[in-house]
C-alpha cells in the first residue's frame, strides 16, 4: 500500500481506537462488549472547537452529550464567557458533560466553554434513540446505566442538602 | 455613568443589533438562493430529479424493513442486499401475475381508442347536445361543446400515448433507481452523518434536530401515502370488478396512484373508469354507481385508512395544500403535484424548526 494510504487508514484506525477507548470510560457505555461499543462509534459526531468558543449555552434545549477527546472546557453560568459569573467545573480529556440531555430536550443547566483548541466526540438523542430501536438489549444496557448514575447523584444531592439542613438547625440552636 | 462610557456602552449594543440584522439578513438570502437554486434544479434536470424523487420514496418506504433486519443482528448492508433481494422476488412475481393482465388491459384501451368507435360515440353525444340544447336557440353552443368533448378525447389518447412511450424510458429507470436506492439505504445514516458534520458549531445542535425532525416526518408521511395508495387501489380494484368494468386492474391501479395527490386524486382516478364505462354502456346508471363506488371508498379512507396510517404530523391548511399541488403540477407535472405536499412538510417543519431555534438557541451571538 502506497505511504499515503496507509497513513490515511493508520489516522482513521487511530481515531477509531480513541473513540472507543474514550466511550469506555464514560459510566454508561462501561461494560460494552466492543462490537457494541462500536454501534455507539457510528452514532459519535466529532466536533472540533476553537479557544473561546462556546460548545452550548445555559437555557438551550438538551440535545446530547459530549466527551472530550483533547483540549479542556469550562461548565459556567453568566452571560459573558469571558467574565463568567461562576465557574462550576473545569473539563480535562476523557471527561464528559450534558449526559442528562440524552434523557429529555430539557434546557441546558449551565454554559460550556471551550478554554483553548478543544475535539470533543457527541452523541446525541435521535440517533441514539433510532439505535435503541435497532438494538433494543443496548438500549436496555445503556439506560439501566443512565438511570444508575442519575440515582446516584441524586442520592449525593440529598445527602448534600440533609448536610446543610443539619448546618443550618446547629446554626439556629448556637444562635 | 459618565458621558463617554454611556456613549461606548450604546455604540456596543448598537453594534450587536447591527450584528444580529446583518446575520438574519444573510440567513435569509441564502434560503432565498437555496430555494431558487433548487427550483432551477429541480426544472433543468426534470428527468433526474424525477430518478431521485422516486429512489428516495423507495429508500423510505424500505428503509424500516431494513432497521427491523438490523434489530435481529444483520450489518445494514446485509439487510439492504437481503431486502433488494426479497423485493425483486416480489416485484418479479407481481410482474408474472399482473404484468399479462394490465399490458393486454393497457394494449386493448390503446386499440379502443384508435378505433372508429370512439368518435361514433363522440358524433352520438353531438347529435344528442344539438337536440336537447335546441331549446337555448343556440346552435354554436351545443357545436362548442362537442368540440370541447373531441378535444378532451384528442388529449386523452395523446395522453395514453405518451404514457406508453415512458413505460419504455421507465424500464431503463428500472436499472438506475434500485442502484440509487441501494445506496440512499445503506449509506443514508453515513450520509445525514456528514452532511451534519459540514455544519458549523454554532447551528450544529439545532441541524441535527431539524434534519432528525424532517426525516421523521417524511419517513412517516411516505409510508403512510404508500400504504393508503395500495390499499385504495386494491379496493377500486374490487368496486370496478363488481360494477363490470373493463380494464378494472389498470384503471383500479392508477386510482390507487392517483389518490397520492390530495383532493385531486380522487377525481383523476375516476375519470378514466366513467369514460370506459360510457364507451362500454353509453347509459347513466353505470356512471352513478362509479360515482358512488369511488366516494364510498374514499369515504373509507378518509376515516379508516388515512388516519391509521398517513402520519397525523403533516399538518398543514387545506388551501394551502390546493395552491402547493397546482404550483407542483405546473412546474413538474404529475410528479410535481406526487411530491407537493412532502415537500411543503419539509419546508414547513424546517421554518418551525429555524423559529424555534431562534428563540432557543443563541445563533445570532
Amino acid at each position: 500500500m502506497h505511504p499515503i494510504w496507509s497513513n490515511i487508514f493508520k489516522a482513521k484506525e487511530a481515531n477509531k481506537k480513541d473513540i472507543y477507548s474514550l466511550l469506555t470510560n464514560v459510566p454508561i457505555f462501561r461494560g460494552l462488549s466492543k462490537g457494541q461499543l462500536r454501534e455507539f462509534a457510528k452514532i459519535a459526531h466529532s466536533r472540533e472547537y476553537e479557544a473561546g468558543e462556546v460548545v452550548f449555552w445555559k437555557g438551550e434545549p438538551g440535545v446530547g452529550m459530549y466527551i472530550i477527546q483533547n483540549g479542556s472546557v469550562s461548565v459556567f453560568v453568566g452571560d459573558d464567557p469571558a467574565q463568567p459569573d461562576y465557574v462550576f467545573a473545569t473539563l480535562g480529556d476523557g471527561d464528559f458533560f450534558g449526559e442528562l440531555a440524552l434523557l429529555d430536550d430539557s434546557p441546558r443547566s449551565a454554559s460550556v466553554l471551550a478554554d483553548k483548541s478543544t475535539k470533543l466526540i457527541g452523541i446525541f438523542r435521535p440517533d441514539l434513540f433510532s439505535l435503541f430501536e435497532r438494538r433494543p438489549k443496548l438500549g436496555i444496557l445503556v439506560l439501566a446505566q443512565l438511570a444508575q448514575m442519575v440515582g446516584e447523584r441524586l442520592k449525593h444531592t440529598n445527602e448534600a442538602l440533609e448536610a446543610c439542613r443539619r448546618a443550618d438547625a446547629n446554626e439556629k440552636k448556637v444562635m | 455613568m459618565t458621558k463617554d462610557t454611556e456613549n461606548s456602552f450604546y455604540l456596543e449594543v448598537n453594534r450587536s443589533e447591527l450584528r444580529k440584522v446583518l446575520h438574519i439578513g444573510l440567513l435569509v438570502l441564502l434560503a432565498a438562493f437555496t430555494i431558487w437554486l433548487s427550483v432551477v434544479m429541480v426544472v433543468q434536470f426534470r428527468e433526474l430529479t424525477i430518478l431521485f424523487v422516486l429512489s428516495i420514496l423507495l429508500a423510505y418506504l424500505l428503509d424500516p424493513l431494513v432497521g427491523y433486519l438490523e434489530t435481529l443482528g444483520l450489518s445494514r448492508s446485509s439487510g439492504t442486499l437481503i431486502i433488494f433481494a426479497l423485493v425483486a422476488g416480489i416485484i418479479a412475481w407481481g410482474l408474472a401475475v399482473f404484468l399479462p393482465a394490465i399490458s393486454s388491459q393497457a394494449s386493448s384501451i390503446t386499440k379502443y381508442l384508435q378505433s372508429g368507435e370512439i368518435s361514433g360515440m363522440v358524433s352520438k353525444w353531438d347529435k344528442t347536445l344539438q337536440e336537447r340544447l335546441a331549446f337555448l336557440g343556440n346552435p354554436e353552443m351545443a357545436q362548442n361543446i362537442s368540440e370541447k368533448i373531441q378535444t378532451w378525447i384528442v388529449k386523452f389518447q395523446e395522453g395514453i400515448f405518451k404514457f406508453a412511450l415512458s413505460l419504455f424510458s421507465a424500464l431503463t429507470d428500472l436499472v438506475i433507481i434500485p442502484f440509487i436506492t441501494f445506496f440512499l439505504i445503506k449509506d443514508g445514516p453515513a450520509m445525514k452523518k456528514a452532511f451534519i458534520q459540514a455544519v458549523p458549531n454554532r447551528y450544529f445542535e439545532m441541524s441535527l434536530n431539524l434534519v432528525y425532525k424532517t426525516n421523521q416526518q417524511l419517513g412517516n408521511y411516505i409510508r403512510g401515502q404508500m400504504i393508503d395508495a395500495f390499499l385504495v387501489g386494491v379496493l377500486s380494484v374490487i368496486a370496478l370488478f363488481f360494477l363490470h368494468i373493463d380494464y378494472y386492474v389498470l384503471i383500479g391501479s392508477v386510482a390507487g396512484l392517483a389518490n397520492m395527490i390530495p383532493y385531486f386524486g380522487p377525481i383523476v382516478g375516476a375519470v378514466p373508469a366513467i369514460v370506459v364505462s360510457l364507451s362500454q354502456n353509453p347509459s347513466l346508471m353505470p356512471v352513478v354507481w362509479i360515482a358512488v363506488a369511488f366516494a364510498v371508498i374514499q369515504l373509507i379512507d378518509n376515516v379508516f385508512i388515512s388516519p391509521l396510517v398517513v402520519a397525523k404530523s403533516v399538518n398543514l391548511h387545506p388551501l394551502l395544500v390546493v395552491v402547493v399541488v397546482l404550483i407542483g403540477g405546473q412546474l413538474l407535472g404529475i410528479l410535481g403535484m406526487l411530491i407537493a405536499v412532502p415537500v411543503t412538510s419539509i419546508l414547513n417543519v424546517i421554518i418551525k424548526e429555524v423559529i424555534y431555534g431562534f428563540k432557543n438557541y443563541r445563533i445570532l451571538g
